[in-house]
């Protein structure tokens, strides 16, 4: 049986709220048995998030947050892009692949001393963290986008005339469109791991540094708190991207 | 119209010899049909005519003048059809006027031709569809009118039907025959198909297989009567039809068998 658009997303809302009520009867569960410090109430957790929103400083952190994440990421799409395409469509540039490869094995974390010797603690540290950890991705996704684009629409550029260059800008960088949308999609739920990297080492505010506060104060309730804000933050822009795409690439609408 | 010569090309894969000096000119506006069997270098001998491939040995002209690369005086419509799916009918038709970098008086008559083509391959109302939502009959004549946008001087068509139920397949081949009478260019058609070669065709040039050698070069319009110049489904079933493809298979298995030199 085929379901309709709109049972479908009944459907599925109904699933979400089933998963997510099972996980929170479990946690419920081990509150009550294991009554430690790990595990607060759930109650005590939304007072924890009621609070540190009332009060506003969760929406200073966000706000804070978001600026750097947004920044890092924007940086890191922009040159993961072109240099994922030049490494990908050129022979001259193709070296710069495996430089990359070299690149994304080495841990963000083990850069955090050398990152703040070269920009210090202020902002400019948290926004290359963040760089350094997306754009290598963002490099190798992208040139294996330009790598696997089926040559049978590059063949039709060629059987009219065009040239290498004008196949990769009128053809393959138009075809690979909804892909880098959501090559950019995945890259932002990195780009937040990167940015409590930076947070939790070397700041004064935001989610990561409210996170290590708390860890230090033992309030637990609040790192709980602020773990749903980043989730929901993630799940927010996720949806963002999601639900533009149809409108952006219309043609990417099937069934 | 091109005149087209395809003189002594050979085309070896691996140092297997796929074409053995083929020869093939046309002076004037004809509808080709080039037959074999697989393995015959068809495809191969109709990408070395549009430029994506070239010959080990021999050369192709267009109107005189050595052919080294693909130019816009040949329209390919491919046998995938391989539309782009990010665009709209008309975007797809107007690809090559948009991306060939004409000037904007030569454009617009491109343009205004392009749609006279989409208007008589029945695709205005679906100009702003994308290739998806369409047939496979209707994403043939986008292909269709995209490959004829250029106005080319020779229109090279690989295995038009060959992803086509029968009865599309046939409507498809009325369109062709009627749009070939319309327009001042030089179909060649490449297929496996004797029933779309007799139908189609003036003039059919038979392949060998293994390498692909020219086994024949039949003029079938002598065949056909002015009645059947009439296109019409009911040709299909006409003794002229069948007559017509038996020369052409007669040529085809003049060795005696369909597998004569398969291994």
């Amino acid at each position: 049986m085929r379901l309709s658009s709109f049972h479908y997303f009944y459907l599925q809302t109904l699933l979400v709220a089933l998963y997510a009520g099972s996980f929170l009867f479990v946690w419920h569960i081990l509150t009550i048995t294991q009554q430690s410090l790990a595990f607060p109430a759930l109650l005590q957790i939304f007072d924890a998030l009621y609070n540190s929103v009332l009060e506003g400083y969760a929406w200073e952190d966000i706000k804070v947050s978001i600026i750097r994440v947004m920044a890092g990421w924007l940086l890191a799409i922009v040159v993961g892009t072109t240099l994922g395409i030049l490494a990908g469509y050129y022979t001259l540039y193709k070296p710069l692949d495996y430089i990359n490869d070299f690149l994304r094995y080495l841990p963000v974390p083990a850069f955090v001393p050398l990152v703040l010797v070269w920009f210090g603690i202020g902002e400019l540290s948290k926004i290359f963290l963040i760089f350094l950890g997306v754009f290598v991705q963002v490099i190798t996704m992208v040139s294996s986008e330009i790598r696997n684009f089926p040559k049978e629409y590059k063949e039709v550029g060629l059987s009219i005339g065009m040239n290498k260059h004008r196949i990769l800008i009128n053809i393959i960088l138009d075809g690979i469109k909804p892909n880098l949308w959501e090559i950019y999609r995945i890259n932002l739920g990195w780009a937040w791991t990167y940015l409590l990297i930076g947070e939790v080492v070397a700041a004064n505010e935001g989610l990561g540094y409210r996170l290590m506060k708390s860890q230090r104060f033992l309030q637990m309730d609040v790192i709980y708190a602020y773990l749903i804000i980043i989730g929901l933050i993630g799940l927010f822009s996720d949806g963002v991207f999601r639900a533009l795409k149809p409108y952006l690439f219309p043609y990417t609408r099937r069934g | 119209m091109g005149g087209l010569e395809v003189i002594n090309v050979s085309k070896y894969y691996k140092e297997r010899l796929v074409l053995d000096r083929i020869d093939i000119s046309t002076y004037n506006k004809e509808f080709i049909g080039i037959i074999g069997q697989s393995g015959a270098g068809k495809s191969t001998l109709l990408r070395i005519i549009a430029g994506l491939e070239v010959p080990d040995a021999g050369f192709i002209r267009i109107d005189g003048e050595k052919v080294k690369g693909p130019t816009q005086y040949v329209g390919y419509l491919f046998q995938d059809y391989r539309l782009f799916p990010w665009l709209t009918v008309k975007e797809n038709v107007f690809f090559p006027i948009d991306n060939s970098g004409l000037k904007k008086a030569t454009a617009y008559s491109l343009y205004e031709r392009a749609l006279y083509y989409m208007e008589i391959l029945g695709l205005t109302e679906k100009c702003n569809n994308y290739p998806h939502e369409l047939s496979g009959g209707l994403k043939q004549r986008v292909a269709l009118c995209r490959s004829l946008s250029l106005h080319p001087k020779i229109l090279l068509l690989d295995e038009p039907s060959s992803a086509l139920d029968m009865f599309t397949a046939i409507k498809s081949w009325i369109l062709l025959r009627k749009l070939y009478e319309e327009i001042d260019t030089t179909f060649i058609v490449v297929s496996h198909n004797l029933d779309e070669v007799a139908f189609l065709c003036d003039r059919v040039i038979v392949l060998d297989s293994h390498p692909g050698r020219v086994l024949a070069d039949i003029r079938i319009d002598q065949y056909k009567s002015k009645q059947d110049e009439i296109v019409d489904v009911n040709y299909l079933f006409s003794s002229g039809h069948t007559r017509i493809k038996k020369i052409i298979s007669d040529m085809l298995f003049k060795n005696g068998s369909p597998n004569h030199n398969t291994t």
